[in-house]
């Protein structure tokens, strides 16, 4: 036993149990890569399914002739390397039916119409179209923006080059039932869609694209997928993003999905248009060229998300404060035409109600009239009175203070009632609108007729004045700064 | 000890050297394959033409596609190549005469062999063959001797 009698031997040692294990994994590595590859053992088996299969010598002789390569779609059109044929051999081969994956052929022979020569894989399915094995091509934990959609969702993509109503009964029927529920459900009052909507919630035009590392992901449980984030923000808004304003829609599960197929199906993709639908055209032009607007249609689903169906004042407890009740046929007696139609195209800035008109929430002019013209199916606007001359504004704060600032603020700017110190409100609201108000209150609201309990025409007008000191002053630069 | 020639018999050492050339080797090995990829991204140029028994003995099927023209005859099918050997112009394809580019006056018989103009070359046949489901497959990318004949 001598073992200083080489001082090099540590290093030998090391340098051998090194070398043997880079060898060791190098060697590995080409079995994996030449021999053992998931999709040369795929294409074997289905070689042997295609003898299987073969019923003349031709057949055989193919058959026997199938390489067994790497094999892949490319559509520099869309941007598709896809090599997802490498292991689905069969999905173009009608035989291959009642094979089990990865040799079944696609199913409802969507593939005779989407030849996958021409579309690829990826443009329907998402997922890394380059990937050799499964785990790759799904992607779902790898750096890979858009992971295999699930079969469940992959109807989303149908929107890309479809219109979902012009396609036949049954196809896609959960992206038709999303798009159905976005508007019934009034998602477009706080989101935006194609410029139109409102502007509470974030526009929605490009969210299927948008990658998970977008969303706030910071209280959503289990799988971290996008559609995961979306269905289970429906289940419950505030609880993925909490102060969330979002009420939860009442749906069922069925519902959450085919909403999360629809948000999903919201790309704005540049499509080559020779792979666009017939359809899918006339889609887009129809909605530069809309037809006549349906006010009742327009104010489902713009308006009645936070309005209710507008006969009542409502109570929300989100925004923490009365929403006014637009067609309570109380106000519309008493307001103008000129004065509805400037508080829908301005908003009320202050408050949670956002502006309709062209520039703001999208809506034409048009379609502002026609929602118009659905309030005044309530109540036509009634001649006021007139009101009294403006009065003196002191006796008038003590009058509001007593009486108006439990609900309208000391300070105008609204607590549970609106803000009368609002400069939408002081700008559209007339004289003559806000003494009648004042004298026959506001029926189905807690408003009071102060008419009733004896305030005289002279005290309306000290009010007035106190009221009318709220209204802004100076250019309009100036009264934008803080 | 010092006399003693100790390299033949420093096994160990020798293991090391060898095992790290080995090693280093496979690697250089796995490395000069980097530059040779596997499939290469560019678009498939294998067509597809479909069943067999829907061409027509006699016709000739033009594919736009993949500059080709796809011949049934009674012997059986062979592609001839639309794309110029000269300036890679597509000739056009006149029954019973042949095959004429409308660049610079190549002509080619019915077999895409050169009979006037500048092409050095005749048009090349492609290589057919049956996909796995039957269906009739031109690669534009393989080329056969002329006078191939494929039967179905």
């Amino acid at each position: 036993m001598k073992p200083s009698s080489d001082p090099s031997r540590t290093y030998k040692w090391a340098t051998l149990v090194c070398a043997v294990v880079a060898v060791g994994f190098l060697f590995a590595a080409a079995v994996r890569e030449n021999i053992s590859a998931d999709w040369r053992r795929y294409q074997a088996n289905y070689k042997k399914i295609l003898l299987a299969k073969a019923t003349d010598d031709t057949a055989r002789r193919t058959a026997e002739r199938f390489p067994i390569e790497i094999r892949q779609v490319t559509v520099p059109t869309l941007g598709a390397v896809d090599r997802c044929v490498s292991c689905h051999n069969g999905i173009d081969d009608p035989r291959m039916a009642s094979e089990a994956n990865p040799y079944k052929t696609h199913p409802k022979g969507l593939l005779k119409i989407h030849p996958v020569e021409r579309f690829g894989c990826t443009v329907c399915h998402q997922g890394q179209g380059a990937a050799l094995n499964f785990q790759e091509a799904k992607a779902e934990d790898y750096f890979w923006d858009y992971p295999l959609l699930p079969a469940s969702l992959t109807e989303a993509t149908c929107n890309s080059c479809h219109d979902p109503d012009a396609l036949p009964p049954g196809a896609a029927a959960k992206l038709v039932r999303g798009k159905k529920l976005y508007f019934e459900k009034g998602c477009a009052s706080c989101h935006k869609l194609d410029g139109k909507g409102g502007s509470l919630g974030p526009a929605l035009d490009n969210v299927g694209l948008k990658t998970k590392h977008q969303f706030m992901r910071a209280q959503l449980q289990g799988s971290q997928t996008v559609w995961n984030w979306m269905a289970e923000h429906f289940r419950d808004p505030a609880k993925i993003v909490p102060a969330s304003l979002m009420p939860a829609p009442a749906l069922t599960e069925l519902d959450t999905q085919a909403l999360t197929v629809y948000m999903l199906s919201l790309r704005q993709r540049e499509i080559p248009s020779e792979y666009l639908a017939r359809d899918k055209i006339e889609e887009k032009y129809a909605r530069l060229h809309p037809g006549e607007p349906d006010g009742k249609t327009l104010y489902q689903q713009y308006c009645a998300s936070c309005h209710d169906t507008g006969l009542f004042t409502r109570w929300d407890k989100k925004f923490g404060r009365f929403v006014p009740g637009i067609r309570n046929s109380a106000f519309l007696k008493t307001e103008e035409d000129e004065c509805l139609l400037e508080t829908v195209r301005e908003g009320r800035p202050g408050t949670r109600m956002p502006g309709w008109g062209p520039k703001a929430g999208g809506l034409t002019e048009k379609e502002l009239s026609a929602v118009l013209g659905y309030l005044r199916t309530s109540a036509p606007f009634q001649d006021l009175p007139p009101a009294p001359e403006r009065g003196s504004a002191e006796r008038g704060k003590v009058l509001f203070n007593h009486e108006c600032a439990g609900c309208h603020g000391t300070d105008g700017k609204g607590l549970i009632a609106p803000a009368l110190a609002n400069p939408v409100f002081q700008k559209a609201a007339s004289d003559a609108f806000i003494a009648q108000t004042i004298r026959l209150g506001r029926e189905n609201t807690p408003m009071p007729a102060f008419g009733r309990a004896g305030i005289s025409e002279q005290e309306i007008g000290d009010v007035l004045a106190y009221l009318r000191q709220w209204e802004p002053k100076g250019p309009p630069a100036q009264r934008a700064g803080r | 000890m010092h006399e003693e020639p100790s390299r033949r018999r420093d096994f160990l050492g020798l293991a090391a050297i060898w095992s790290s050339a080995l090693a280093m080797g496979a690697a250089i090995a796995g490395m000069l394959r980097l530059p040779k990829p596997a499939v290469l991204p560019g678009p498939l140029r294998v067509f597809k033409l479909g069943d067999p028994a829907q061409f027509a003995v006699g016709s000739v099927t033009k594919l736009e596609a993949a500059n080709l023209l796809l011949f049934r005859d009674e012997k059986g099918f062979h592609a001839i190549s639309s794309v110029c050997t000269h300036l890679g112009c597509i000739v056009a394809h006149n029954e019973g005469e042949g095959f004429a580019c409308p660049c610079h006056g190549s002509r080619y018989n019915e077999d895409g062999a050169v009979i006037a103009g500048p092409a050095p070359t005749g048009l090349p046949w492609l290589e057919i063959s049956l996909s796995p489901d039957g269906q009739l497959e031109v690669n534009a990318e393989s080329q056969v001797n002329r006078g191939t004949i494929f039967r179905a």
